[in-house]
């Protein structure tokens, strides 16, 4: 869990966090903008450093930063409506309520996520049986190859026709597998959903 | 599976540790909620206990034996002993409502309940052992999902409290043991670039503790956007090379300053045997010494993973636990320096 550090000087939420290493040791220090950004040759050495990633935490002082714009530009005013908690009480303590609150700020979370991350795609386990589990699968190539690619169904030989004949009958299943992946990249999931519904009802009929 | 006592929170100290010389242990946990009740910090207490209620039945109902250990109703010193034994976080100890560690049967393996996040499912293991660890992890969590519904988003994946969580919910840590780079005054260097990886480097136990004894955890801050194997393989590399580069900084130390590095080890050797008061950050850095002296082939009074149980045994609610009373600071001091003499002194 992140938490909150305040301002070694005066106590204000931290922005900005440095390591000094004593004796080999490394320590941590905080600050807050106006601290950090007072001119004692230590914290200027400490902003120096944030830029080559002395900082051992880079994406929280981003979130930090924009915790510090958004002070300006006041958070957008959204609670979840499951548990009722604000964007701004999530800003504050960086934790959320409920699952439903990824849904209710999917927008920002998305941005948050990018912060934190560097990606918004999940790329690992799925539940079991988790029906979303290939349907929304990112529809750029993996990064690495480590990470698994969705096996094409294997299917036997009289399968494979009964398949031919679903697909006569319901042509488009590729044209929508087409707009799914397209969907996925506009980040279109609500179309996305929609449309891995139709592929997977036109499945149930191949498969039954 | 036979009760659960506080000596058992230990029990992966006795395992063979793989590459001993500069790694402690190895951990892995993933979290993970259940979709239908709010987050465990907002939660009310009688959701607390669903909460906690549903994972024992998954448990029952996946035929896994537990032994559960209800947080709340410890002691503050029996709950200190378990964050010692590194099975517990800083955060669990601080007990909470419907709080709940499961012991498991298999090796290494325990389920903290209700802390940020629902579920901690973790593994600890002695030395490197990180497939292992995050083997054992997933044929668990597979077990758990066919019983219970957890909170999944196509998109972000595992859903948690915080959302520097979220995704594969992995977090994989190695505790290293650096006393050469510390020494050489290298770790400094090494440590920076820990960011560029997706890494970070944490206390002597875990997120926002302090460091102690040349004791550093190394684990992934990204858990988005890759997978599994992917976030284990990419901090197994780092590891590797920065145990390299402490092995090839013992390697120097001993073969340019040989009289120093053993007079370093002697000394704690001295300080270990002799002291009649000693701190536990004190002996943590004699220890750590020591330790280096083990490697080195310097001193071979103990093993490895002697000198790991000493490490742990001589913080204070161990102590505390071992003498079956409690004791203040100036007792404890006595008799942590009692007990380094007796365990070095039975060794020569």
């Amino acid at each position: 869990m992140a938490v909150f550090k305040k301002c070694e000087k005066c106590g204000k939420p931290a922005v900005y966090k440095s390591t000094k290493f004593i004796n080999g040791k490394p320590f941590d220090r905080f600050f807050c903008e106006d601290h950090a950004a007072e001119s004692s040759s230590y914290v200027q050495k400490t902003q120096e450093s944030i830029n080559q990633a002395l900082k051992i935490n880079e994406t929280l002082k981003n979130v930090f930063e924009s915790m510090g714009e958004s002070a300006a530009i006041a958070f957008p005013k959204i609670n979840c409506p499951t548990c009722g908690l604000s964007f701004e009480e999530y800003k504050r303590t960086l934790l959320l309520g409920c699952p439903d609150c990824y849904r209710a700020f999917e927008e920002f979370m998305i941005t948050e996520l990018r912060k934190f991350h560097g990606d918004v795609q999940h790329m690992g386990r799925h539940p079991e049986g988790s029906p979303s589990a290939s349907a929304l699968e990112p529809a750029k190539p993996s990064a690495s190859a480590a990470v698994k690619p969705i096996p094409e169904p294997q299917e036997e030989p009289e399968e494979a026709m009964e398949k031919e004949e679903v697909e006569d009958a319901a042509p488009g299943i590729e044209e929508l597998r087409e707009q799914l992946k397209e969907a996925v990249e506009r980040e279109d999931f609500a179309r996305a959903a929609a449309l891995r519904d139709q592929i997977r009802s036109f499945e149930k009929k191949r498969s039954a | 599976m036979p009760p659960f006592n506080l000596e058992t929170a230990d029990e992966w100290l006795n395992e063979d540790a793989p590459h001993a010389d500069v790694i402690i242990s190895t951990r892995t946990r993933y979290a993970r909620n259940l979709s239908q009740y709010p987050f465990s910090p907002r939660a009310k207490s009688p959701q607390l206990n669903a909460v906690a209620n549903e994972i024992e039945r998954a448990l029952q109902q996946g035929n896994i034996r537990f032994f559960p250990i209800l947080i709340s109703e410890l002691e503050e010193l029996e709950r200190q002993y378990l964050k010692e034994s590194h099975l517990i976080s800083a955060e669990m100890e601080r007990a909470g409502e419907a709080r709940v560690l499961y012991y498991l049967s298999t090796p290494g393996l325990s389920i903290l309940v209700n802390e940020e996040d629902h579920m901690r499912i973790q593994c600890l293991r002695a030395g490197l052992r990180l497939r292992e660890a995050l083997q054992s992890l997933d044929q668990l969590e597979s077990q758990l999902s066919r019983q219970l519904n957890f909170a999944f988003h196509e998109r972000f994946g595992y859903l948690t409290a915080c959302p520097t969580n979220v995704g594969t919910g992995l977090r994989v840590s190695v505790m290293m043991h650096l006393p050469a780079l510390v020494l050489t005054n290298n770790v400094e260097e090494i440590l920076q670039l820990l960011p560029q990886y997706g890494l970070t480097v944490r206390g002597f136990y875990g997120e926002n503790s302090e460091f102690l004894g040349d004791f550093f955890q190394i684990s992934n801050e990204v858990s988005l956007g890759k997978s599994e194997p992917q976030i284990l393989e990419e901090l197994e590399r780092v590891v590797i090379q920065i145990m390299d580069r402490e092995q090839h900084a013992r390697q120097a130390l001993f073969d340019e300053k040989r009289v120093k590095i053993e007079d370093a080890i002697w000394r704690a050797y001295g300080t270990l045997t002799n002291s009649r008061l000693i701190s536990s950050r004190d002996a943590l850095r004699q220890l750590s010494h020591l330790r280096l002296g083990i490697g080195q082939g310097i001193f071979d009074g103990l093993n490895d993973q002697q000198l790991n149980r000493l490490m742990i045994d001589v913080q204070p609610a161990h102590l505390q636990h071992k003498e079956k009373n409690p004791l203040e600071e100036e007792e404890r001091d006595c008799a942590r320096a009692a007990l380094l003499r007796s365990r070095l002194a039975n060794q020569n």
